[in-house]
């Protein structure tokens, strides 16, 4: 047998000694294939949008439009009170809401298809989210439209809308416009039109009833206080100070192969304080690197703290804990420095995917967005929103600071113990 | 601490000591006397319990059963001082190797407790002793083996321990840094410490020990005064003369004359040797699997 062939069977057995890290091979890049294609792959349940709709119209049109933005599947409907719609949009806990004021049944009659006048309503988004309302306004243009247009299919209603089109026609009207309108209201006497005989008016064309005008809602000022940077800039350092803290938890694991740790356990140090002092300073190598990293974020690319101050060194400290804490958990986990090494990047990466460090929510399906409210990645780029480009007040950072510390309290907990039990 | 307390003279008495991983017993109720200011070779295959007994001694495992002070502190009672008292040099060299010498020195020192003016006097002293001290600021993993080596030890007494343990401090250097820890040791030993050492080899427990224990399968078989236990089996080997034979007198026909003459004998003198009683008590056999991990001696 070649030297070449001895080496190569040596490596394969090295390999597959470790079975855990071998499973690892495979398992992370099925897992995170898995996520990826379930973010961008079609599928038949369409990522549906929440939408939060207040309406103070009790028309039966308006009714039956919130009915059919209901019934596609697109959207989810959610009735709320305009201040609700704005404080849940302004906090980051819904995307969109759609505010149909009085007089919007008005506007949606079959003849404003053809006179041009459109009524402004407004979509509130998370500025944080632009690609999503952008989404949202079409979709709500497409069923907008479709129900005014289906009206057209009623010789009955279509008429009646000619007749009241005719009363409001100004004397100066352009003639061929009125000659349209009158044949219109005859339409009755006829078959069922075609909707798309309404094209061939004279007046501009069809035009959708409704505009809806997207405005962004935050409390720092709507989309002039967001700064894309302060999101991406919370994501990536989260996900990199988890990747710091796998690289703690392999060096921990190499001082207990190497020695050190019974060196350091001789000079009467506990198992518990040497593991809180490995915790700790990572801890404070992360509020390091947090500091650092909003510094450039801050000088360079304009990033704000317009929350309280307070509310966000609470929201660093507590997730500089909570780094501390993950890098005892993935120790307590992985027996090697290669068990660590395989484990880390899949807990990290799903964390931060299912967290939307990575990806904006909203392309994520229902069940994992409702999963990500557990996760310390969610409250970690949560609470630095807030207390960043959202500028929300210091209850806002609150919860995210509590869960936080109870996932660094958590990690610390079951790390230490798993750890203790292999040393 | 303000600086290193040392109280010469505390010896290290393990009585009827039983460590058990799982289903097997490391130990089995061991009982060693090693006397005030003694430097004392501890002797054993792999397997034999040497680790397991060193480690309960420095409180780093709980005992099944049994009693081990350290001058009159009792482990189990009080781990903790125990620890300050005792300088444990460790086979492994577990020292930082990416921190220089100094900050190695400077966070054991912290460690033990050194602080203020003594932290920088005992970091000096530990830089002479591992004769480092143009290297203070290398970093540990530029170092030779044998400078590794040295500062193992250096890191391991800077508290000025009364009671040291050395568990094979030589493993793997030069003759000379072999050389300086042998020197290092006695003198240690001549300031009124007590030394206990472990090794795989022989003439080094010959070398500096006076007194020996030899154990197996988590049992002393053995302990005297090294003297003694040469001369005991100096004495079951029978006496040795050096015979000087003409030229054109073989050993061949040397033998054949004394055996005819109803006197067996080996041709060649050998004096006996602390490897010579050592094996006839342990056997031949090699010991590599014999015990778990957890209680594996290095």
């Amino acid at each position: 047998m070649s030297s070449l062939v001895w080496l190569v069977r040596k490596d394969l057995k090295v390999f597959f000694a470790d079975r855990q890290g071998a499973l690892m091979t495979v398992l992370v890049p099925v897992v995170l294939a898995s996520l990826l294609g379930m973010l961008f792959a079609p599928r038949a349940s369409a990522s549906v949008l929440h939408l939060l709709v207040v309406s103070s119209d009790a028309e039966p049109l308006v009714t039956k439009l919130v009915t059919a933005i209901d019934a596609s599947e697109n959207f989810e409907v959610e009735r709320v009170s305009e201040a609700v719609a704005r404080e849940r949009v302004a906090k980051g806990r819904a995307s969109l809401a759609l505010i149909l004021p009085p007089g919007t049944a008005e506007s949606l009659r079959p003849e404003n298809l053809f006179q041009g006048e459109r009524r402004r309503v407004e979509l509130l988004y998370d500025p944080s989210n632009e690609i999503e309302a952008n989404m949202a306004r079409g979709l709500l243009i497409q069923v907008s439209m479709q129900e005014t247009m289906a009206s057209l299919a009623d010789p009955q209603a279509m008429a009646t809308s000619f007749e009241s089109w005719e009363r409001r026609l100004a004397p100066d009207t352009d003639p061929a416009l009125r000659e349209f309108v009158r044949a219109g209201r005859g339409l009755k006497e006829r078959a069922k039109p075609e909707p798309s005989a309404g094209k061939a008016s004279a007046g501009g064309g069809l035009s959708p009833p409704l505009e809806f005008e997207k405005v962004a809602v935050a409390a720092s000022g709507g989309a002039r206080g967001y700064n894309s940077y302060a999101h991406n800039f919370a994501g990536m350092l989260l996900m990199f100070l988890l990747f710091a803290a796998q690289s703690r938890a392999k060096a921990l694991i190499g001082e207990r192969e190497a020695g050190t740790l019974v060196r350091l356990r001789l000079t009467g140090a506990s198992h518990t304080r040497i593991l809180l002092g490995v915790g700790a300073s990572t801890a404070l190598i992360a509020l390091l690197a947090s500091t650092l990293v909003y510094a450039v974020g801050m000088l360079v690319f304009g990033i704000r703290i317009q929350g309280p101050l307070a509310g966000f060194v609470g929201v660093v400290l507590a997730q500089a804990l909570f780094v501390g804490g993950f890098a005892l958990l993935l120790a307590g986990l992985g027996r090697t420095e290669e068990q660590v090494g395989a484990i880390g990047p899949l807990v990290v990466l799903v964390m931060c995917f299912a967290g939307g460090a990575m990806f904006p929510s909203f392309m994520m399906p229902s069940w994992l967005r409702t999963l990500s409210l557990v996760l310390p990645t969610y409250w970690a780029t949560d609470g630095l929103a807030a207390m960043t480009w959202r500028g929300l007040g210091l209850s806002s950072a609150a919860l995210p600071i509590a869960f936080l510390l109870a996932w660094a309290s958590l990690s610390a907990i079951i790390g230490i113990r798993r750890f203790r039990s292999r040393a | 601490m303000d600086g290193p307390t040392r109280s010469n003279g505390g010896g290290v008495s393990i009585r009827g000591l039983s460590v058990r991983f799982a289903e097997l017993w490391a130990v089995r109720e061991l009982s060693l006397e090693v006397p005030p200011g003694c430097l004392f070779g501890l002797l054993g295959p792999n397997g034999a319990g040497k680790t397991t007994t060193l480690s309960a001694t420095a409180g780093l495992l709980e005992p099944s059963a049994g009693q081990i002070l350290v001058g009159d502190v009792d482990v189990t009672q009080e781990p903790e001082r125990v620890q300050r008292m005792l300088g444990v040099v460790p086979q492994s060299l577990a020292l930082y190797p990416t921190l220089t010498v100094l900050d190695n020195l400077q966070l054991f020192a912290g460690l033990f407790g050194v602080r203020g003016a003594a932290m920088h006097e005992r970091v000096e002293w530990g830089l002479r002793l591992a004769q480092l001290e143009n290297k203070g600021r290398a970093r540990v993993s530029t170092l030779s083996g044998g400078m590794k080596r040295r500062l193992n030890l250096s890191c391991a007494l800077l508290h000025d321990p009364s009671v040291i343990i050395c568990d094979e401090p030589t493993t793997g250097v030069d003759p000379q840094s072999r050389n300086h820890i042998f020197d290092t040791i006695r003198s240690l030993h001549a300031e009124g410490r007590t030394v206990v050492y472990t090794t795989h080899y022989m003439e080094e427990v010959e070398a500096l020990c006076q007194r020996v224990a030899i154990m197996d399968h988590g049992k002393v078989l053995v302990e005297d005064e090294l003297e003694a236990l040469l001369a005991k089996a100096g004495g079951a080997a029978g006496t040795a003369f050096r015979v000087e034979l003409d030229a054109e007198r073989s050993a061949g026909e040397l033998m054949e004359r004394l055996r005819d003459a109803g006197l067996p004998a080996r041709v060649q003198a050998e004096r006996a040797n602390l490897e010579r009683v050592f094996l006839d008590l342990t056997g031949r056999a090699l010991r590599d699997s014999e015990a778990p991990s957890a209680a594996e001696d290095a």
